[in-house]
């Protein structure tokens, strides 16, 4: 049973931009919160990743209850059942893949924005989604 | 413009200052021309005192 | 009284220079160009020295020359006598006098300066016959006097360059000087002290004779004596004052425009603690807001997972799968006894086995699998609130920090505000200003309380004199010998006290005329008649300038504004003095700036039309906006120049 989850090593420097630029208090949030945002962005984008070089980035116990909980809904809608919650293993790789390409997608878009803009952005964007699904 | 003529209104203004009294304004008028004759010459002493004697004389002390 | 001629002989560089002022009808202005060394000043000084025997303008250069022409001593033979003298002509209502000074210097070539041999001083008129007759000595003196008196030709004969100095502080003692000079109240207050004296010289002879009177008199002299230290002392703090009252209005002039920067420093540094805490509670809200919308940002992303799972979730506890009710104690009791719960016997390896053990297997996997799905029943509502509350409290917080910044732009405009204000300023000289402003202030109010009480004591000390006097008029009384001495006191001390009001009456008449006089003036004369309300000479002589918004504004107001006003002090004086001589400055626009210069000129031109004014100007001076005034209407026009060597005028006549 894998006791934590893994990031590629190239996507390092992606975390750090973010940090960098600091959106959405990004530097303040712990490694868990910004592998989940990252996963988010993946699956909101439909992209997976293959991890090429793993490096671990925080353990599954710090996941908590909510944690667990996404990670697992989205191996669920993944797979198309429950039962890939036997896997731990896969069900964590579903989530690193999704956030593998979840984070690069994140480092272009703040690339894309001009600079101090992208929390607007981003509240803009999910104010919409909100909208959407209600 | 013409000027005050300032030795006029001086003699006029003794005689105010004095009024009822024309010992006192004579006696006053008198040293005064004494002394812009004379220009502030320092024997004063003899001059005054026989002035003062001379017209307290006629003054009477108004008590 | 005008100026016809002067005639300089040998007197510094004036070699040998005659100067004609002849007037036009109109005017009787009269021009003298000059550059600084050139002799300018010293046309002055020949005047001054002319009637009174002094040079009060000489420069440090010129104290150490002697009076005699350079050149006339160089090329004397030893022993020769030379002549020095100035010669000044005038006119006064039809009669001519002439005014001469004269000094003989003996030249010894082994000297560097000549030595003074003979002095001459000799005033020349017509008598009633058109008979020539001269003066000499007090006589001479008094004819001087009588054209431009020695204590106040310093409003006759003046350097323009001192004028603005001088009238800077406008002292109620230079002024007070003249008018008493004017009022000729000089001889009344003599008056006044002789009749004191006499008085109390019959006072010590009946004190003589008698021992009690002698001990009164004796206290009236010293209370008289007390009394004048106190009023002494009372004219010496009158002159603090105003100097403090000066001092305060030169500084409330300086701040008049200028805010109090202590204060609003105070209150800006306020505004920035405040803005500072405002900020910081900004700061963590927007935090919290980046929080929010991060936290969102993941759960709403994954809510569609999530709407999925609780599908799943709620099929399968539709189908009882979840919780799950298996007992695999069951399974694992007939695994271990080989006994199956309908008895028969279960081998190794038989089907069953398996099928009990794959039924074990599976029943440990969907328990895994419940037991995730079951631990995410409570997240997911949680998450489910969490977004149906998310709108309310994004656009919660969003409002906060809103008011937030509104909050801290109202602050930052305070503060910007403020910086405005004070930006521009000298902040430490203005809060010197101000802390000389409240130094001033307390010595003034210091000044008024001794003032005040010094007057109170003065009083004390006249009732105490006024008693005593009674006394001793009462002892004198007791005696027949005393009746003569008695009356002659009385009388004596009467004729003071009428003197004495005189002397008050007469001060404050001139004092009022002279002002009238240079108010009509002022305001007859100067170019912005609104700017100024009022001059008024008050009753401590002090000259006062008042703006239009109602302060005091004489020591602030510009150089040629205070020309003006010193102009039309001094054609006050003339015209209330009586002494209608002419006017002569040295340098009259020297401080005034080139706009200001041709409102001057034209006020000379309109003072020269009922008086004459002599203007020696250096060629600066008499710039464009003068020449334009002054050229045409110029009586006579003269350029001096120094010769080669320096030591001789030559005089071009322009006109």
């Amino acid at each position: 049973m894998p006791d934590r989850l893994y990031i590629d090593k190239e996507d390092r420097p992606y975390y750090q931009k973010a940090e960098e630029e600091n959106i959405l208090n990004f530097k303040n949030k712990n490694q868990k919160e910004q592998f989940l945002l990252a996963m988010a962005i993946g699956f909101e984008n439909s992209q997976r990743r293959e991890l090429k070089t793993r490096e671990g980035f925080f353990f599954s116990d710090n996941l908590g209850s909510e944690g667990r909980t996404l990670i697992n809904a989205l191996a669920i809608r993944e797979h198309g059942s429950a039962d890939i919650l036997a896997d731990e293993k896969k069900v964590f790789d579903i989530a690193e893949q999704y956030a593998s390409a979840g984070i690069r997608i994140l480092a272009d878009s703040i690339d894309k924005v001009q600079f101090g803009k992208f929390d607007k952005m981003f509240e803009k964007d999910l104010v919409e989604m909100l909208n959407l699904s209600q | 413009m013409p000027s005050m003529n300032i030795a006029k209104q001086i003699s006029e203004v003794i005689k105010e200052q004095a009024s009822n009294d024309e010992s006192l304004q004579e006696f006053i008028l008198a040293i005064l021309k004494w002394e812009l004759t004379t220009k502030g010459a320092f024997q004063f002493k003899e001059n005054y005192r026989q002035m003062i004697k001379q017209y307290s004389s006629k003054w009477e002390d108004a008590k | 009284m005008r100026i016809e001629r002067i005639d300089l002989k040998n007197y510094r560089q004036f070699r040998s220079v005659c100067i004609d002022f002849g007037r036009s009808p109109k005017e009787d202005l009269h021009i003298l160009v000059a550059d600084n060394g050139t002799g300018k000043t010293n046309l002055l000084n020949a005047i001054n020295w002319c009637l009174y025997g002094n040079e009060p303008h000489l420069s440090k250069d010129s104290q150490q020359l002697p009076r005699l022409n350079l050149n006339t001593l160089v090329q004397a033979t030893e022993g020769t006598k030379e002549i020095v003298s100035v010669e000044l002509v005038t006119e006064t209502e039809g009669n001519r006098i002439t005014f001469k000074r004269s000094e003989e210097y003996l030249v010894h070539k082994d000297r560097k300066q000549p030595v003074l041999h003979d002095i001459n001083f000799t005033v020349t008129y017509l008598d009633d016959k058109k008979n020539a007759k001269w003066v000499i000595d007090e006589e001479a003196t008094a004819y001087v006097e009588r054209f431009v008196p020695r204590d106040i030709r310093e409003f006759f004969f003046f350097d323009g360059e001192r004028l603005d100095t001088y009238f800077k502080s406008a002292t109620g003692q230079q002024i007070s000087n003249a008018i008493f000079r004017i009022s000729q109240v000089d001889t009344l207050n003599r008056i006044s002290d002789r009749l004191e004296s006499v008085v109390n010289d019959l006072k010590r002879e009946a004190g003589k004779r008698s021992p009690q009177i002698e001990e009164i008199r004796e206290a009236i002299e010293d209370k008289e004596k007390k009394r004048k230290e106190v009023m002494e002392q009372i004219a010496e703090l009158g002159v603090q004052k105003e100097d403090a009252r000066r001092k305060i209005d030169e500084l409330n002039e300086k701040l008049r425009s200028i805010p109090n920067i202590e204060a609003l420093q105070a209150e800006q540094a306020k505004l920035r603690e405040t803005y500072k805490k405002k900020d910081q509670v900004r700061n963590e809200k927007v935090i919290d807001k980046q929080n929010l919308l991060f936290e969102l940002g993941i759960l709403l992303r994954l809510y569609p997972t999530l709407q999925v799972s609780s599908q799943v979730i709620s099929e399968k506890v539709k189908n009882k799968e979840i919780p799950q009710t298996y007992d695999t104690r069951l399974l694992d009791n007939i695994l271990i006894t080989r006994q199956c719960i309908c008895t028969r016997r279960v081998e190794e390896g038989s089907s069953e086995e398996k099928h009990i053990k794959q039924l074990r297997a599976d029943i440990a996997t969907s328990s895994v699998i419940a037991r995730e799905l079951l631990q995410m029943i409570s997240p997911i509502e949680q998450i489910k609130k969490k977004i149906s509350t998310f709108k309310s409290e994004l656009e919660r917080i969003t409002k906060e920090i809103q008011l937030y910044d509104e909050e801290l732009n109202d602050l930052n405009v305070k503060i910007q505000s403020i910086d405005s204000q004070i930006g521009g300023y000298n902040v430490e000289q203005v809060k010197q200003w101000y802390s000389e402003l409240k130094d001033y202030q307390r010595i003034y109010d210091f000044n008024i309380e001794r003032i005040t009480n010094l007057k109170l004591a003065k009083e004390r000390l006249d009732k105490e004199i006024a008693d005593l006097n009674q006394d001793l008029n009462k002892a004198l009384l007791k005696e027949a010998v005393f009746q003569e001495v008695r009356h002659q006191i009385a009388f004596g001390n009467r004729a003071s006290g009428v003197v004495n009001n005189v002397v008050k009456t007469m001060m404050d008449r001139v004092r009022k005329a002279i002002e009238n006089e240079t108010r009509d003036s002022f305001f007859n004369l100067v170019w912005k008649k609104e700017t100024f309300k009022d001059v008024y000479i008050d009753e401590n002589y002090a000259l006062h300038l008042i703006h239009g918004l109602g302060y005091e504004c004489l020591g602030s107001v510009s150089a040629s504004e205070r020309q003006l006003l010193a102009l039309s002090f001094v054609i006050a004086l003339h015209k209330v003095s009586g002494f209608d001589s002419p006017i002569l400055v040295d340098t009259p626009v020297a401080r005034v700036s080139n706009e200001q210069r041709e409102n001057l000129g034209k006020i000379f031109y309109q003072i020269s039309r009922n008086k004459q004014l002599i203007l020696l100007f250096l060629p600066t001076e008499y710039s464009v906006e003068i020449s334009r005034n002054l050229d045409t209407c110029a009586s006579s026009m003269r350029k001096l120049r120094l010769t080669k060597d320096e030591r001789e005028i030559q005089m071009e006549v322009i006109r």
